[in-house]
């Protein structure tokens, strides 16, 4: 077929003017999974179906392909901080509540144990619930700041890679971050990229991380600084990943609250969905609801591609 | 008192030489198992370092230098239990192990030095002054200085000093600000007057690669990264192994604000290679392959590096701002740090 050049000329102007066509979403091939837990009055809503939810990737209503409860297994990452400020006693409850959330894993449920002062130390690879993850725990001392964000990093990182599991961070942290080399920013960058979901536990409530300028990293002064320390870091990575925040007052406080985290495990849903008419690269904004009611969903804010 | 031992090391080396030749063997295997990051549980007997710092005894310089920290713990062990004269047995056979460590390789003379300055302020800070103005005055007077490199490093401590003002920002014992002020006008003319002397240092002696290091942050994080490039790459040529692996580091940040992906992770590699122990260049790695969308790399490296390390982490960022006077035990793990293998 000819084709007269004029046309030829309009159409050429037309492809620089668009760009390259944006790659999208090939049905079928990419699933994304979101895990949601749904409550009401503070209680945890189960007997949900496919369609009880209405899922909006980047605004654009998707089809939920399933949704399960407590049928997946499930993999938890403990990140513990044992830095100087847990030094006895507190050490000594959180140990026990570490090994309770362990003895609360089901046998087909897996379980790795880090722990954290300036140093990050994996104790107990990814296995069973089992002597040798109690052990990991057990065998903890305290001393020594805190590298939170680089630890919060390397924890989203080991996540558990194994199909049609859950994965979970439960990290415990007595204060604000002092040695890190990874900004806040780094650490928010790889939880978007995860599928985890982070429970975080402390002893007092996050707040913005004041102390950035003591870091001794390059990210101190440079213009994007005083937005990263503008939010508390792990208040927002809880939220991004549909976790939660969870503040002990005193240390004997531990065991229940890690209890009640593992036991919420068993009350999350699991979505999943092929994303269709959305562009593949970039962040995903998730908005997950309940197509009637007023009962709370609980989800990640997205996810990046 | 303690000055005397000098004249009592020929008949150490003799009798070690001649008459030990199984103890000396042990002696080498619990250094073995020190370089190893196996607890050594044995007594070690200061009488034997002689014999190994001996020109013909084999031991490499890595080897003098873990046997010189295997006798400095136990010298801040028996310092800190007031036994001053076994503490000084001790001190006197790291002193000799690393002048040898140094005779087999100069390069270790940078770490000598740190070795001197943290131990002598950890001998003062457990009360054993004595010992510690021995050290400083008498046991390593051999690592001569030369004048200018002495006025050199009076200007990097005053830098050091200045930029340790303007990290903190105010006293940390201060009330905690309500809102985060990641510069207040204050941090920034310490953070001038930290570059001020980092250039004088640098003007006196130009091999000064501490001076270089910090000069290269600080421009670095003015967001000159010319000029923060030029001292960095300096630094990166020294063969102190704190300051390389740092300036490595910040080289590989340069990289990645600039978006050049692949040389930061060259640079962050590099680290990675020089210093094994290290935890900030592991991680940078891993976060700049995830940010080119290489997660399984990410991952896969991670794990490579909590297996290889087996919990012995120690990274020369956590002493990159340490007050020399007070921020001790970072360092000395440090010094530990760069004799395993």
């Amino acid at each position: 077929m000819a084709v007269k050049p004029a046309a030829a000329i309009v159409a050429l102007a037309l492809a620089l003017a668009l760009g390259p066509p944006t790659p999208q979403f090939r049905s079928g091939v990419d699933v994304v999974t979101v895990d949601a837990l749904v409550t009401l009055d503070g209680r945890a809503v189960t007997g949900l179906t496919a369609a009880d939810f209405e899922l909006r990737d980047n605004g654009i209503v998707q089809e939920i392909d399933s949704v399960s409860i407590d049928d997946a297994p499930v993999s938890m990452l403990l990140a513990l901080d044992t830095s100087n400020s847990v030094e006895g006693p507190t050490l000594d409850h959180l140990k026990r509540a570490a090994v309770a959330a362990v003895d609360a894993l089901a046998p087909d449920d897996r379980a790795a144990v880090m722990t954290f002062a300036e140093g990050v130390t994996l104790r107990a690879r990814w296995g069973s619930p089992s002597g040798a993850t109690r052990e990991g725990i057990m065998r903890t001392a305290a001393g020594g700041s805190t590298s939170l964000y680089d630890a919060a990093y390397a924890a989203l990182t080991l996540q558990d890679t194994g199909p049609g599991r859950r994965s979970y961070v439960l990290l415990f942290s007595d204060g604000g971050d002092t040695s890190s080399w990874l900004p806040a920013r780094g650490m928010l960058e790889r939880a978007r990229r995860s599928d985890a979901v982070v429970f975080v536990v402390t002893r007092k409530a996050p707040k913005p991380d004041v102390r950035l300028e003591y870091r001794p990293g390059v990210e101190l002064w440079t213009p994007q600084s005083p937005a990263a320390a503008a939010g508390a870091a792990m208040i927002d990575l809880a939220d991004l990943t549909g976790g939660h925040v969870f503040v002990v007052q005193r240390a004997d406080e531990l065991r229940g609250v890690f209890s009640e985290i593992v036991s919420q495990f068993r009350n999350r849903y699991l979505l999943r969905y092929r994303p269709r008419g959305v562009d593949a690269a970039g962040w995903h904004t998730i908005a997950l609801k309940l197509a009637g009611g007023r009962a709370v969903v609980t989800a990640r804010r997205g996810y990046a591609r | 008192m303690y000055g005397a031992r000098g004249v009592l090391l020929p008949l150490a080396l003799i009798a070690a030489l001649t008459q030990r030749p199984a103890e000396t063997a042990a002696y080498r295997e619990a250094v073995s198992q020190y370089r190893a990051g196996t607890p050594v549980t044995v007594e070690v007997d200061p009488g034997l370092a002689a014999a190994a710092a001996d020109a013909s005894s084999g031991w490499t310089a890595d080897e003098l230098a873990a046997a010189a920290m295997l006798h400095t713990d136990r010298l801040l062990r028996l310092a800190k239990d007031s036994q001053p004269p076994r503490a000084a047995a001790h001190m006197e056979a790291a002193v000799t192990l690393l002048r040898a460590a140094i005779a087999r390789d100069p390069a270790r003379t940078a770490y000598a030095r740190r070795w001197g300055s943290t131990v002598a302020a950890l001998l003062h800070a457990y009360g054993s002054r004595e010992l510690a103005d021995h050290l400083r005055l008498e046991g390593l007077a051999w690592l001569t200085t030369s004048e200018r490199a002495a006025a050199a490093n009076a200007s990097f401590q005053l830098g050091l000093l200045a930029e340790i003002r303007a990290a903190v920002a105010g006293p940390l014992s201060g009330a905690v600000p309500k809102k985060a002020v990641p510069i207040t006008a204050e941090a920034r003319r310490e953070l001038v007057e930290a570059a001020g002397h980092f250039e004088d240092a640098l003007a006196t002696d130009r091999e000064h690669a501490g001076a270089a290091l910090h000069l290269g942050r600080i421009r670095l994080i003015e967001g000159r990264d010319a000029d923060a490039d030029r001292a960095l790459r300096g630094a990166a040529a020294s063969a102190d192994a704190p300051v390389r692996y740092l300036a490595l580091l910040f080289l590989g940040a340069i990289a990645e604000r600039q978006s050049r992906f692949e040389d930061a992770a060259a640079q962050y590699r590099a680290a990675m290679a020089y210093f094994r122990w290290g935890q900030s260049a592991p991680l940078a790695l891993s976060h700049v392959l995830m940010r080119i969308g290489r997660e399984p790399e990410a991952r896969a490296l991670l794990i490579e590096h909590f297996e290889g390390v087996r919990g012995r982490t120690i990274d020369p960022l956590w002493t990159y701002l340490s007050d020399p006077a007070t921020d001790l035990g970072p360092a000395l793990e440090l010094l530990r740090a760069e004799t395993w293998r």
